[in-house]
């Protein structure tokens, strides 16, 4: 009579193999609530990146038309942030999104007919990694007005 | 007819534990199902700000540019696009964003058109060579630059 001892049949602790399964079943459930748990983090930490990258391309594609419109990076950003950042030996470097995301602004210019082609690079990093970037240009004329 | 008399102490301790189990496992259900739910909120929700007030953003920066001439109308809540002969309104109604076309001839009012975006506040300023044009969205704000012409 093994068998129906096995299924709960014995007489002394009949209920063993049904607390016992609870038991496995809870641990299956408690480890899938886990990795649930973690897919859920996952999906908000990802939903906010991408909000907060969709803001950046916008502040980019800004600061690409004001510097498109004046060819100066500090009164690109005079216009769209309020400030001018702070320069240093790769380019002007601002401060974006409560200091999340860092923005380096590098410019190139190079003479170009009667004034100068002058190439936008921004860069923008988040924990050390960089999460977007955008060149554009201006041409400056040789007399000081500006062409995007 | 059943005879209850025969069950023991450890019977009755192992039906109340593994009933304590269950009564456990539905808890725990319950708590993921709320944080699953709590979590598709606040994406949704996130989603929704920040894409409905880039969408608007683009679109008007489109249509900004796109056109021919430009009058800032209502205090910045109000735009006034020429193109061709016809005359495209956007402007923030009750709620929203509401687009509509007249012919060039026609009489500019800023009511009625369709409404293409929920929003609860638009404003196009005139800064130098560009425009400024700021929306909201449940408090929400963002803003873009736009060159004229």
């Amino acid at each position: 009579m093994i068998t129906l001892k096995a299924f709960g049949g014995g007489r002394k602790r009949p209920m063993n193999l049904f607390f016992a399964e609870m038991i496995i079943a809870l641990l299956f459930f408690s480890i899938s609530g886990a990795v649930i748990l973690r897919v859920f983090a996952s999906a908000d930490m990802k939903s906010r990146e991408s909000a907060r990258l969709e803001r950046v391309i916008v502040f980019a594609q800004s600061f690409a038309e004001a510097y498109s419109e004046c060819g100066s990076v500090s009164e690109s950003a005079q216009t769209v942030l309020g400030y001018t950042g702070e320069e240093n030996t790769d380019g002007t470097v601002f401060s974006l999104e409560d200091g999340s995301v860092n923005m380096r602004a590098s410019e190139k210019r190079k003479a170009a007919g009667a004034g100068e082609l002058s190439t936008l690079t921004m860069t923008f990093t988040a924990d050390g990694e960089e999460i977007y970037s955008l060149s554009c240009s201006a041409y400056i004329r040789g007399g000081g007005e500006h062409n995007g | 007819m059943k005879n209850y008399r025969n069950k023991t102490l450890s019977d009755t301790v192992s039906t109340v534990g593994s009933m304590l189990l269950f009564l456990l496992f539905t808890g725990c259900l319950l708590m993921m199902i709320a944080v699953a739910a709590g979590t598709y909120s606040r994406v949704s929700s996130n989603f929704d700000k920040t894409f409905g007030t880039t969408a608007s953003l683009r679109y008007i920066s489109n249509k900004l540019k796109s056109c021919d001439s430009v009058e800032i109308a209502e205090n910045g809540s109000g735009l006034v696009m020429k193109s061709g002969g016809a005359v495209d309104v956007i402007y923030l109604g009750s709620g929203g964003l509401y687009e509509k076309t007249v012919l060039a001839d026609g009489a500019v009012e800023f009511s009625g058109g369709d409404r293409i975006f929920e929003l609860s506040g638009l404003s196009v300023a005139d800064v130098g060579e560009l425009y400024k044009i700021t929306v909201v969205l449940d408090g929400d704000e963002n803003s873009t630059f736009v060159r004229k012409g």
